[in-house]
């Protein structure tokens, strides 16, 4: 942390960084409530490498000083000091720490159980992770169903590593307990709440 | 930009001016923030009280505070507002709440339930069933279900987290052993997603079967007690009641009288000392665009007007 922002290559936030935020919001909401659906963001915004579109969308609405942060990039990466620069968020080196996790590879995602699950009393305390894939098939692939879904869902999600799927089923054991799950890819977003069941 | 081209014509038709100085939606985007963060958990949790950071705001405590909170956090230019007290889209606390929206936003308000991209209500779910995409935002007074039964907050959340809920069963097996029946009329507690018992905030029970399986997205926010919760759409949310006692709404041996619906919840209206009384809808967007289309009640239209004069409190 000791390491000062490159001011010369650091990349804008969002145009109008009030309303910027609030559609985001509004567009993580929408797809936090509906598991499984894939939500298109319009952001405009640059995004530092590797990060895409909405990932660096969702981190400038949802992290600051309040929110340690893990990542999967260098300390010494462009997006270090942009995070540092736009959200002020601290980087946290134990993913256990993290109350927000950026996975920029989504194929090297840690295993769910390294990230705090929260606490029975607590279940709120527990790890958000937005994890950067290659991208999404809609309409085909696994069956998702839980709350936010009238019947069922439809998904592939393209980019993650094999044993993901069954960290998700563990995750999804101990409920109310459990990470919950941001995916990215360019400029489309589907959350995965824990409340979603997977199946094959 | 974008936003001075939304905010003319409605500053315009109502003569409210945008408050300077304030930013959009009056809090600090900090603290927006921290409520986003608040309500993406709830949602990930449905039913569970997430504590967040409730902010002092240019109203007092209990007239909706955090049911504010979570619409400044959530309302942008394309959004258009709606907000219910008891039903009412006129009476003091839905006013001043829109009246606030509309000075440090200036999005457009509706009272029309179908029209809202946004409703914020007090102890009512509009009659008009709610669609996929809406959002409704329910102040609550008191979050804690369990609140009555056991004043302390440690033993709640143990019980909450245990999922131990036999001592709000045994408080509805007593209201059967004493009146007969289950007594509680309001805020009639619900089970969400098969795991945590939460309060429907004081809707009438009547309201209560609206909650289930609902197409539209139920946030609920209380300011004095600093927690949020939530129920995402098509959620299961059970009343709690006994295989021999189980659930009931309230029924009426009246219609409206106004527009002669025998769907709606009604309130009673006290006519004059003789013991006269009549029943109307408490939603008045509802009874309204039933009358509109050419519903009639009971009564005739002179004093259905004096009525709805007195009801908008002209």
């Amino acid at each position: 942390m000791t390491n000062a922002v490159n001011m010369s290559n650091l990349l804008p936030g969002f145009p109008d960084p009030v309303l910027g935020s609030q559609n985001t919001f509004r567009q993580v909401l929408d797809a936090m409530a509906h598991p499984g659906r894939v939500i298109h963001l319009d952001t405009g915004i640059q995004s530092p490498r590797p990060l895409r579109g909405a990932t660096t969308a969702v981190c400038l609405t949802l992290l600051d000083f309040e929110t340690p942060l893990w990542m999967d990039l260098d300390e010494k990466s462009d997006v270090s000091g942009w995070l540092r620069f736009h959200c002020g968020c601290p980087l946290v080196d134990s993913p256990f720490d993290a109350t927000f996790a950026l996975i920029s590879r989504g194929y090297g995602v840690p295993t769910l159980d390294q990230f705090n699950a929260g606490q029975d009393e607590f279940p709120e305390q527990s790890a958000t992770l937005i994890i950067q894939v290659s991208g999404f098939t809609s309409g085909s692939g696994r069956r998702l169903r839980g709350p936010g879904i009238e019947t069922f869902e439809r998904l592939e999600v393209h980019g993650l590593p094999d044993n993901f799927w069954m960290g998700w089923h563990l995750n999804q054991r101990i409920y109310p307990l459990g990470v919950d799950v941001l995916f990215t890819a360019s400029s489309t977003l589907v959350a995965l709440p824990r409340t979603t069941a997977v199946e094959e | 930009m974008r936003k001075q081209l939304v905010l003319q014509p409605r500053i315009k038709e109502t003569g409210l001016q945008l408050i300077k100085g304030y930013n959009f939606a009056y809090l600090d985007e900090g603290t927006k923030r921290m409520i986003r963060r608040a309500i993406l958990k709830a949602v990930a949790v449905p039913g569970h009280q997430v504590p967040f950071g409730s902010r002092e705001m240019p109203l007092p405590l209990g007239w909706g505070t955090g049911g504010i909170q979570i619409t400044a956090s959530l309302i942008g230019p394309d959004d258009i507002l709606k907000v219910i007290d008891q039903g009412s889209d006129d009476t003091t606390n839905a006013v001043s709440i829109r009246r606030f929206f509309t000075q440090t936003t200036g999005v457009r308000s509706t009272e029309k339930t179908w029209m809202a991209t946004l409703i914020q209500t007090r102890h009512r779910i509009p009659e008009t069933p709610l669609r996929a995409g809406q959002i409704i935002i329910f102040q609550v007074p008191i979050p804690e279900p369990l609140r009555f039964l056991e004043p302390r907050e440690t033993e709640t959340r143990k019980m909450h987290g245990l999922s131990e809920y036999g001592v709000m069963y045994i408080k509805l097996y007593e209201d059967i052993s004493i009146h007969g029946h289950i007594a509680t009329a309001y805020m009639y507690p619900v089970m969400v997603h098969n795991r945590y018992v939460a309060s429907p905030s004081p809707i009438p029970r009547f309201d209560n079967t609206k909650m289930n399986r609902m197409p539209a997205l139920q946030l609920f926010g209380a300011g004095r007690e600093k927690r949020i919760y939530a129920i995402p759409p098509y959620t299961t949310v059970k009343s709690l009641d006994f295989e021999d006692h189980p659930f009931e709404i309230e029924k009426w041996d009246h219609c409206c009288a106004l527009c002669g619906s025998g769907e709606s919840y009604l309130d009673e209206i006290v006519t004059d000392d003789q013991g006269g009384r009549l029943f109307v809808c408490s939603d008045t967007d509802y009874c309204q665009e039933r009358r509109a289309v050419g519903h009639k009640g009971s009564l005739p239209d002179a004093v259905k007007m004096a009525i709805t004069r007195v009801k908008r409190g002209d």
